[in-house]
């Protein structure tokens, strides 16, 4: 298990199993969206409160759950790269950065949209709305730090701390709605309980989670293998490769 | 079951900009790897 595990962090066996890897996780991806949305559209009831318009929540849970699962692997990897060196795990967190952005553009904007009708305003500042803007520009000025230096070594280093000292915004992101009084409803989904919606509503809506998992790990290996065939590109395999496409 | 009703815009609009969001990281990854290899061909025929 742990040879396995040892030879993942070669870029050139990595390289070779994450396009196979990745096909599989655009097809169930496309799998969950497909069901996930017929699911939520034509199986799910409507809300008493909030009638049709709560099936937003099908786009904007899913994208905000990943916004913040996304920076969570980035603080991950960027902890073993500070530590270890790992290349691949660089690559995993410049790669997870702009995805992460689109996620929390996309919570961003579904919940405004949301808003307007259900409480009549695009945006407030109160606690959860504006941690999630937080973690945008966290995102945005990892991306720019990055892209700051020509030293991808030097860049990692520093764009990585910035990660690092971000990881505060996440916990409060997720309690926010408990710590503050907020606009924002509180979680209707937790680990330890029950849910508080209904069953279809529910199930629509891990579905959708699902989706956007495997969305985001197709793009992740994507994107991871053309970052690889750069950093790797005076190695003898990568010539090779490229000769093939 | 689904019915239209005054929220359909707000819904339409959600995932529509959600749609817009995943095609252009799609996008950008494919043409990002497509410019890729394109200079790294022609990084490997200089060295020949």
């Amino acid at each position: 298990m742990f040879k396995w595990f040892k030879k993942l962090a070669s870029p050139q066996y990595f390289y070779q199993i994450s396009g196979t890897i990745s096909n599989w996780f655009l097809g169930l991806f496309l799998l969950f969206l497909t069901i996930g949305l017929y699911w939520g559209f034509f199986i799910a009831p409507i809300d008493y409160q909030q009638g049709n318009a709560y099936r937003i929540m099908f786009i904007h849970v899913p994208a905000a759950w990943m916004s913040m699962f996304v920076y969570l692997v980035m603080g991950f990897y960027a902890i073993i790269h500070l530590v270890w060196k790992i290349k691949l795990t660089d690559v995993v967190v410049n790669v997870s950065a702009s995805i992460g952005a689109g996620f929390t553009i996309i919570a961003l904007i579904t919940g405004s949209i949301w808003g307007k009708p259900m409480w009549g305003t695009w945006w407030v500042w109160d606690a959860r709305l504006t941690s999630e803007l937080i973690l945008l520009f966290l995102y945005l000025g990892y991306i720019a730090l990055y892209n700051a230096f020509d030293n991808y070594k030097v860049a990692s280093k520093m764009s990585n701390v910035l990660i690092l000292v971000g990881l505060v915004n996440i916990p409060i992101i997720h309690y926010s709605v408990k710590w503050w009084n907020t606009l924002h409803q509180g979680a209707s989904v937790s680990v330890t309980n029950k849910p508080t919606m209904d069953a279809d509503m529910f199930i629509a809506l891990l579905l959708m989670s699902f989706a956007f998992k495997f969305f985001y790990g197709y793009l992740l290996l994507y994107k991871s293998k053309t970052e690889v065939l750069i950093r790797e590109q005076n190695k003898g395999w990568v010539k090779e490769e490229v000769s093939k496409c | 079951m689904l019915e239209f009703d005054k929220y359909a815009s707000y819904i339409f609009s959600s995932y529509l900009i959600t749609t817009i969001v995943f095609i252009v990281l799609i996008i950008t990854a494919v043409s990002f790897k497509k410019q890729t290899l394109k200079k790294l061909k022609i990084k490997f025929a200089r060295e020949k």
